[in-house]
């Protein structure tokens, strides 16, 4: 046996093994790359995505795509759009480093939201796309449209209010517990101070002194007399220190009783509030049933634009920290693949300039329609530059139309900012199904603008709609006909509408948006409905105030009487013995002023306490 | 029960081959690495490459391989780990953005967590288990190959013909 260090004879097996597999990479090479690709497209962007076909040309470094159908997220049964032929001229160098630029592409033949033969499957992996649309999976439901109270006229008749669930009788609680509490303070702190003995005292001694003359007592004795009277002054001036910080005490528990009754007033305010949601009064204001008509869509709508955006910040992240990202699917743990970006070396993906040619509405020209995207990249970091898409075309005819698109993904710094603009004319609108009632809005042919822009975490976004072909037809064939006297109404008012003029607009930020829509319909439908109740809700409303008010009018009073009782009772127990202190300083005072003179001027005058 | 026995044939083929105990242990170390790393990878090419043209038991390749597959699946959460701990360590991240970015090294995957836990792991444990494997076939042979290369069972294994395949790539 030898024990060389190579085994030469294997040699021509391995290379048999690697000629095989070269072999196999020439025949079934390109359907491995489409099969790849489909299940790469798909797991990115958490829909199926199909590939009719794909062609390798190696000496060109060219891709051909043909059948691309990527199905809409948000409905399998349609395909988001399908294209053609795609032809992608690739960089070949960047290959080297597993990165993918594509010089140039050429997309003919691209239709949007085509019915599937068959619908598309639940994407069900764990990936970005799917991670993304969980985080927006409760968005929409922040705006918590409700549906439009429809009840029958009848049932604001009814009202059952339970004591003991109403505010305004809590707070006359809390108001008559504190009311008392501040009473019984002060009563303790009054008695407390006790001026009787000192005002009864200085009295006396004042009153002793005024019988008699300086003369008659001696200097020895109108000395003592002063110093006397000095020792009583400064007595009273001690009490009258306490008095005056009851006096202050009674001011704050008043003012704070003042506040009770005051919450009293608003508690009333927001039973009322309550009471009249017990009524389950329909809305008639105009911007709140535009709201609870095209909420849902319009929440629906901007959802989509946020998941978009959202994937695209996924995938295209600012920065030049490391990414992760799954890894690849295998029997083994996929693990997490990590990417190291740098500056000045190629992303791992790179669309340069891209073309597209697509099909609208009613076109059979082929050309009419094209569309751009620019500078498409994994790593907007290191490529520098925003990625830019945008579309335009028309139709002249019998039936006019255009489409005229533009948007910028900027996540070149660390807050990226992603805009949308897009306006439609000639377009088939969609319809509207009115949420909680039986009608069907169709706008017809019209007009549709959409602006969405996500600026860090800031939203801002605009849609309107405008049609003249407005109809409705009810859809609740089951029951052929309104249910109620004010679904009947609704459908008379939509009857009388034949335009559609919606306008929404959106705000805040992604946790906190706010939703602003008006229409035309919800006008007229406010209108019809105010016309109709507005007597009815007039009286109902009042029968409400006058509930609320006989349920609470037993504690408020209570409360209010309380309060009174502590304003007038103690603020003049406390006035009564700042008079008499006043009085009996005044007495002190005018016999300290003779005595002191008596004495020769020997004494100084005590200062009279302020 | 086909693997099975394949896998008993190879251990069979191997223990008794021709091979030195140092070639056979060579080979299983080798081999291991098919095993514990994920397959399709770059390095697996390479290290296939050695098992083939390298002095070495191919059997002894294969038997590591087999043996070691089922140790991988087991041990893929910590090759994760380590990976993790590698990959997002700072002071070794310029290194790995110089790979990333080099012509033909991203594509060895050794960005993927398990596959860098599990070469790294494969690379610390490649001269023990080699030294075990050598002390294991010596003390084999010197204990129970002769009785067992006399049994039934060898017999009827080493006639298949699946040994014959064997015989292209056993140690020289």
């Amino acid at each position: 046996m030898t024990t060389g260090l190579f085994r030469w004879k294997a040699i021509l097996p391995f290379l048999l093994v690697t000629g095989l597999l070269a072999a196999l990479w020439l025949l079934f090479g390109a359907e491995f790359v489409r099969r790849s690709s489909e299940d790469y497209a798909t797991t990115t962007l958490g829909t199926e995505v199909d590939i009719g076909g794909l062609a390798i040309t190696e000496s060109r470094s060219r891709v051909t795509v043909t059948g691309l159908q990527v199905a809409d997220p948000y409905d399998r049964s349609r395909n988001l759009f399908e294209a053609g032929r795609i032809v992608l001229d690739i960089d070949p160098v960047p290959l080297l480093e597993k990165k993918l630029v594509i010089d140039q592409m050429e997309l003919t033949g691209l239709r949007f939201m085509v019915p599937r033969r068959t619908p598309a499957r639940e994407i069900k992996s764990v990936g970005i796309a799917q991670r993304v649309r969980t985080q927006l999976g409760d968005w929409k439901h922040q705006f918590d449209v409700p549906l439009l109270s429809l009840t029958p006229i009848d049932t604001i008749k009814a009202l059952v209010l339970d004591p003991t669930k109403l505010g305004t009788v809590q707070a006359a609680q809390v108001l008559t517990r504190q009311g008392d509490s501040v009473r019984k303070a002060l009563e303790t702190a009054i008695g407390a101070v006790q001026p009787g003995p000192v005002i009864d005292s200085a009295r006396a001694l004042a009153t002793r002194l005024a019988a008699t003359s300086p003369a008659r007592l001696g200097v020895q004795g109108s000395v003592q007399a002063a110093a006397d009277l000095k020792r009583a002054l400064d007595q009273l001036g001690r009490v009258k220190q306490q008095v005056a910080g009851l006096g202050q005490s009674a001011q704050s528990g008043v003012k704070l009783l003042g506040q009770g009754v005051r919450d009293l007033d608003a508690a009333r305010e927001k039973d009322y509030q309550f009471a009249r949601g017990l009524l389950q009064l329909p809305s008639i204001s105009a911007p709140d049933i535009s709201y609870l008509l095209f909420g849902p869509a319009t929440a629906s709508m901007f959802e989509q634009a946020l998941y978009y955006t959202n994937l695209g910040r996924s995938y295209l992240p600012p920065g030049l920290d490391p990414l992760r990202k799954p890894g690849p699917t295998r029997l083994r743990m996929a693990g997490s693949t990590i990417a190291f970006p740098k500056l000045k070396a190629w992303p791992t993906f790179l669309l340069r300039q891209g073309k597209i040619g697509f099909r609208f509405g009613g076109d059979s020209t082929a050309g009419a329609f094209s569309a751009t995207v620019q500078g498409l990249t994994s790593e907007p970091a290191i490529y520098g530059r925003p990625t830019l898409f945008g579309a335009r075309g028309a139709l002249r005819g019998a039936v006019p139309l255009s489409v005229e698109l533009g948007g910028a993904l900027d996540h070149v710094t660390a807050t990226p900012r992603d805009s949308l603009r897009a306006s439609l004319a000639g377009v088939p609108l969609p319809a509207f199904n009115l949420p909680g009632l039986p009608y069907r809005l169709t706008p017809g042919r019209g007009e549709a603008s959409l602006a969405f822009a996500l600026d860090g975490d800031r939203l801002r976004g605009a849609w309107s709609l405008h049609s003249a072909q407005l109809s409705a037809a009810l859809i609740d064939l089951a029951q052929g006909k309104p249910q109620t006297p004010l679904q009947a109404l609704v459908g008379r008012v939509l009857g009388g509408v034949q335009s559609l003029e919606l306008d929404a607009r959106l705000g805040g930020t992604i946790s906190k948006p706010s939703l602003q829509i008006s229409s035309n319909v919800g006008d007229a439908l406010a209108g019809g409905i105010r016309n109709v109740l507005g007597q009815e809700v007039t009286r109902a409303e009042a029968r409400v105030r006058a509930e609320v008010d006989r349920q609470t009018a037993q504690a408020v009073g209570q409360a209010q009487k309380l309060v009174a009782g502590v304003e007038k009772n103690l603020g003049r127990e406390i006035g009564l013995q700042s008079d008499q202190l006043s009085k009996v300083d005044t007495l002190l005072q005018a016999q300290l002023k003779r005595y002191a003179g008596g004495a020769g001027g020997l004494l100084k005058l005590p200062k009279i306490p302020s | 029960m086909l693997a099975l026995l394949k896998l008993l044939q190879s251990v069979f083929a191997t223990l008794h081959s021709e091979g030195t105990p140092r070639q056979v242990a060579w080979g299983m170390a080798l081999g291991t690495c098919l095993g514990l790393t994920p397959l399709v990878n770059l390095h697996n090419l390479v290290v296939f490459f050695f098992l083939c043209v390298f002095n070495v038991s191919f059997g002894g390749g294969m038997l590591g391989w087999a043996l070691a597959v089922p140790l991988g699946f087991a041990l893929d959460p910590v090759f994760d780990r380590i990976g993790n701990a590698l990959l997002m360590n700072p002071g070794l991240r310029p290194m790995w953005t110089a790979w990333y970015n080099m012509p033909g090294v991203p594509y060895t995957n050794f960005n993927n967590t398990i596959v860098l836990g599990s070469v790294v792991a494969w690379l610390i444990l490649l001269l023990p288990l080699y030294g075990a494997a050598r002390w294991g076939v010596a003390r084999y042979r010197a204990t129970w190959g002769q009785v067992v290369m006399n049994s039934k069972l060898y017999h009827a294994v080493s006639a298949s013909k699946l040994y014959n395949v064997y015989r292209w790539f056993r140690p020289e």
